[in-house]
C-alpha cells in the first residue's frame, strides 16, 4: 500500500474521531451553546494552515539553495493545501461569528490580516499558473513564499498587539490551555487528523506534480 | 439558555466537506489524467 494510501485511511479515521469527540464528547459550551462546536473546524485548519505555511517557507528557502525540483513541488503542493485551510478557516469564522458577534464580517486584526494572508498565498499560486517558463515561475514563487511567512507571527499575535473582536488564540500561546479536558481533547484530536489531512493531500498533490513534470519532458 | 444555532454549525461543516470533497475528487482526477505509471 502506498504511502498517500496510507495518509488517506489515517486521516478518514482521525476525521471520524474527531466528528464523535467534536459532537458526542465535548459538552456543550455553557456561554455559546452548541454553535461553539465550530471550534473544533475553525481552529484545527487554522494551526493546519500555519503548518502549510511553514513548510512552504523552508522548502523555499531549500528551493533557492540548491534549486531541487522537489523541494518546489513541496512547496507549491503545501501552499495549495494552506489556501484551501485558511479558506475554510475563514468561512466556518465567519459562519460562527454571525451568531456569537452578531455579524458575518469585521475588519478587525486578526481577520484582516488572515484576509491579507490568504490573498498573498493565492497569489503566490496564480503567479505560478501565469509564469510560462517553470523555472522561473518556482524562483518568483519562492520569494513570495518566504516573505508570505513573514505575516503568519501577525496573524497569531494580532489579537495581543490590537484590540480586536476576536477571541485570544485557543492553541499557541502563552501558558496552559484555559479550557476543559475534554474540549481541549476533541480539539487535539481534530488538530491530528486535519494534519494527516494535510499531508495525505500534499503527498498526492506533490506526485501528481511530479508526474506532470515528467509528462512535459 | 442560549440558542444552539444548529444550522449555523451544519452550514460550517457542510461547507467545509464539501470543500474537501471537491479538491480532494480535483486531485483523483488529475491523477486519473496523467499518462504513465501511478507511483505506489
Amino acid at each position: 500500500m502506498s504511502i498517500a494510501r496510507v495518509l488517506g485511511w489515517l486521516a478518514t479515521l482521525a476525521l471520524a474521531a474527531g466528528l464523535v469527540m467534536g459532537f458526542g464528547v465535548a459538552p456543550r459550551e455553557a456561554t455559546q451553546g452548541n454553535v461553539q462546536r465550530i471550534m473544533y473546524l475553525h481552529v484545527p485548519t487554522i494551526l493546519v494552515a500555519y503548518l502549510a505555511f511553514a513548510v512552504v517557507l523552508v522548502a523555499s528557502i531549500v528551493y533557492l539553495a540548491r534549486r531541487a525540483d522537489a523541494a518546489d513541488r513541496i512547496a507549491h503542493a503545501s501552499a495549495e493545501v494552506g489556501v484551501l485551510f485558511t479558506g475554510i478557516c475563514i468561512v466556518s469564522g465567519s459562519i460562527w461569528g454571525k451568531p456569537t458577534w452578531g455579524t458575518w464580517w469585521t475588519w478587525d486584526a486578526r481577520l484582516t490580516s488572515v484576509s491579507i494572508f490568504f490573498v498573498v498565498y493565492l497569489g503566490y499560486l496564480l503567479l505560478r499558473g501565469a509564469v510560462d517558463d517553470p523555472e522561473r515561475a518556482a524562483r518568483y514563487a519562492a520569494v513570495i513564499g518566504i516573505l508570505g511567512a513573514l505575516n503568519m507571527p501577525l496573524v497569531h499575535f494580532s489579537v495581543y498587539w490590537w484590540r480586536t473582536l476576536h477571541q485570544p488564540p485557543s492553541m499557541l500561546k502563552p501558558g496552559a490551555a484555559a479550557m476543559p479536558p475534554s474540549i481541549l481533547a476533541a480539539l487535539l484530536v481534530n488538530l491530528v487528523a486535519f494534519a494527516l489531512l494535510y499531508a495525505y493531500f500534499v503527498v498526492k498533490r506533490s506526485r501528481v506534480l511530479a508526474r506532470e513534470a515528467e509528462a512535459l519532458g | 439558555m442560549t440558542a444552539d444555532h444548529w444550522g449555523y454549525v451544519l452550514a460550517a461543516y457542510g461547507i467545509a466537506a464539501l470543500a474537501l470533497g471537491a479538491y480532494w475528487r480535483r486531485l483523483v482526477r488529475l491523477d486519473r489524467r496523467l499518462p504513465g505509471r501511478r507511483p505506489r
